[in-house]
């Protein structure tokens, strides 16, 4: 039998070998599945990916690839792959459910039904399902609230993002600290509100 | 920020920023990464442990791919006889052989005049040369 075609872990040895790419992948794929996971149907669908197993749909690709040499493109590549599958489920239109309106034939007397206005309309099914998205996190917010006292900074940090607010510098004048103070504050508020939703995420599944 | 989703906006903030960015997961070393997905619930043991199994199917699809790869392009490439030590006086003998008089050979008309090497071989396979199935 042929010997190793490629060398994986002389591939990869810019980011560490072999197993060290295989670990940022497995990184990466998680941060998109939290990014592109959400209340809405495609959302929950992404929420339920396996990180694991979208690393391993992309490398199975590699026998795709044209060149196998510039390693740093390769890893570009797996990484488009990854975002890509994600990507696709979380955008999949949705089958739209067909209901019978009419039945039977039309008499003289029978009322017509009146065409919608047109295109360039918002689409009111899309428009409940981003009120629907929109209520799951004002949920979260008042939920995360609960986690500080009231007027602690990150209490007032809250606010500010509600509120608009999303300069570094312009947050950490508003509640009159220094920007490196208000970076530590900022994270926790980030990470407390990240574990917030998939634990939502989570008692939406069940 | 439009005030109908300010918290589906709201929200996208925060979790952005609660992740790391591309460029911080490529920076990682050993080390963070492994802190990282550690606090993501990944077994980083069993991760590891799995790297080799991998690294051979891998190779092994790659093996496949490449021997497929390999038999298409052989059976696509037809199979060219080398003539080039054939001199034009071999050609015609060959040609008169098979079709019994010098009239007979296709191109016979033009006397053979305008006739260059390339025209000879071209004939000499058409003619000569059996054709594979």
């Amino acid at each position: 039998m042929e010997e190793s075609i490629v060398d994986f872990d002389k591939l990869f040895e810019h980011k560490g070998g072999f197993a060290m790419a295989v670990a940022k992948l497995r990184a990466y794929a998680i941060v998109v599945i939290h990014k592109r996971s959400g209340p809405k149907k495609n959302g929950r669908a992404v929420a339920k990916l396996d990180a694991q197993q979208l690393v391993l749909n992309a490398l199975s690709r590699l026998t795709e690839m044209p060149s196998l040499e510039n390693g740093e493109e390769v890893y570009f590549q797996l990484r488009r792959h990854i975002d890509n599958e994600v990507r696709t489920l979380q955008k999949k239109k949705p089958e739209p459910a067909l209901v019978s309106i009419a039945l039977g034939t039309p008499t003289e007397n029978s009322p017509e039904v009146a065409e919608p206005e047109d295109c360039n309309a918002t689409s009111p099914a899309e428009d409940a399902e981003r009120s629907v998205e929109d209520e799951f996190y004002r949920t979260l917010f008042q939920e995360l609230y609960t986690q500080y006292k009231k007027d602690s900074p990150e209490h007032r940090l809250i606010g500010h993002i509600l509120d608009g607010w999303t300069e570094r510098a312009e947050i950490a004048e508003l509640m009159g600290i220094n920007p490196d103070k208000y970076d530590p504050i900022f994270k926790r508020v980030c990470r407390a509100a990240l574990a917030l939703k998939n634990e939502h995420l989570k008692k939406k599944a069940v | 920020m439009t005030k109908k989703y300010k918290h589906t906006e709201a929200a996208g903030i925060l979790i952005d920023n609660a992740l790391p960015t591309e460029a911080e997961i490529d920076a990682m070393d050993a080390p963070a990464l492994a802190a990282f997905l550690s606090s993501q619930g990944v077994d980083v043991g069993k991760l590891n442990s799995e790297i080799d199994l991998l690294k051979k199917q891998l190779t092994g699809k790659m093996a496949l791919a490449n021997a497929r790869k390999q038999r298409f392009a052989r059976a696509n490439t037809a199979t060219q006889d080398d003539l080039s030590s054939m001199s034009q006086d071999e050609f015609m003998a060959a040609l008169i052989a098979k079709f019994g008089r010098l009239e007979e050979i296709p191109l016979a008309a033009r006397n053979f005049k305008t006739m260059n090497r390339e025209d000879w071989e071209s004939l000499y396979r058409d003619h000569i040369i059996p054709r594979k199935p």
